[in-house]
């Protein structure tokens, strides 16, 4: 079965409905999608119920994929959201219903060269401080280089729309990054006056 | 420079009894939808075919 691509077993899936071809498509992706939800979790646990769920609903919803994106694509846009919806708090789906004023599109790919500058470290404790929306859509761009229509698509909101959010989390990731730095940097300072 | 991005990815491995608790999940669910099937379409279908009138004799 490994020379079929993932969206010949998903035709193979649908036509027949063999498990064979499903726990092909699983085994190429579980660990991935485990590691994702685990990113999001911080908790083994919760992250194998998450990656449960996200492949039952995977295998119910396989008659959608449209093959318009690839599978893998597919895949995890159901993955991100699966996550961010679990982990969103009430309050927060409040603010993200509905923003009129979220068609500005002043988001630039040139924007991203600061991104790639930060240290993984830190930049792992930075993301932990935003919340999943924010993180989800960072990760969508930047881990799994999904494209902003893509995103658009999986999230049903606009490519502007999308830009926009993006470009308030990087701001705000840059914020949380920076903060952790200057901690740091001060808690340095202060060991090091102490020890004199 | 190195997308740091990539470089947070956790390098954990899904644990390997959760292929087999999905497998048997997507059988229920499956067999779930067969019986549906069965009932909404045989079972029914049974059920009209006794309560219909006979055909008038000639």
């Amino acid at each position: 079965m490994k020379h079929l691509s993932d969206e010949e077993l998903v035709q193979l899936y649908i036509s027949t409905q063999r498990n064979s071809y499903f726990e092909a498509l699983y085994t190429r992706y579980c660990d991935k999608v485990y590691r994702k939800c685990l990113s999001f979790t911080k908790n083994k646990e919760r992250a194998e119920d998450f990656t449960h769920d996200i492949f039952i609903r995977v295998a119910t919803k396989l008659g959608s994929f449209r093959e318009q994106a690839k599978f893998s694509t597919w895949l995890y846009s159901v993955t991100y959201n699966y996550c961010m919806d679990q982990l969103r708090s009430p309050k927060q789906k409040e603010v993200y219903s509905d923003d009129p004023y979220e068609t500005l599109s002043n988001y630039a790919e040139d924007d991203d060269a600061d991104v790639a500058e930060m240290e993984a470290q830190r930049l792992n404790n930075a993301l932990d401080l935003l919340n999943p929306d924010e993180r989800g859509l960072l990760m969508m761009k930047y881990q799994d280089d999904i494209s902003i229509r893509e995103i658009a698509d999986s999230q049903q909101l606009t490519e502007s729309a999308v830009k926009m959010r993006l470009l308030r989390a990087k701001d705000k990731l840059r914020k949380k990054y920076l903060e952790t730095l200057i901690f740091w940097l001060l808690v340095g300072l202060k060991l090091l006056t102490s020890w004199k | 420079m190195a997308n740091p991005f990539k470089l947070i990815e956790p390098e954990d491995q899904c644990p390997p009894e959760l292929k087999n608790q999905i497998v048997s999940e997507l059988d229920s669910i499956r067999n779930s939808l067969k019986v549906i099937e069965l009932y909404s379409g045989d079972f029914f279908a049974a059920i009209f075919s006794i309560l219909a009138p006979p055909p008038a004799a000639e």
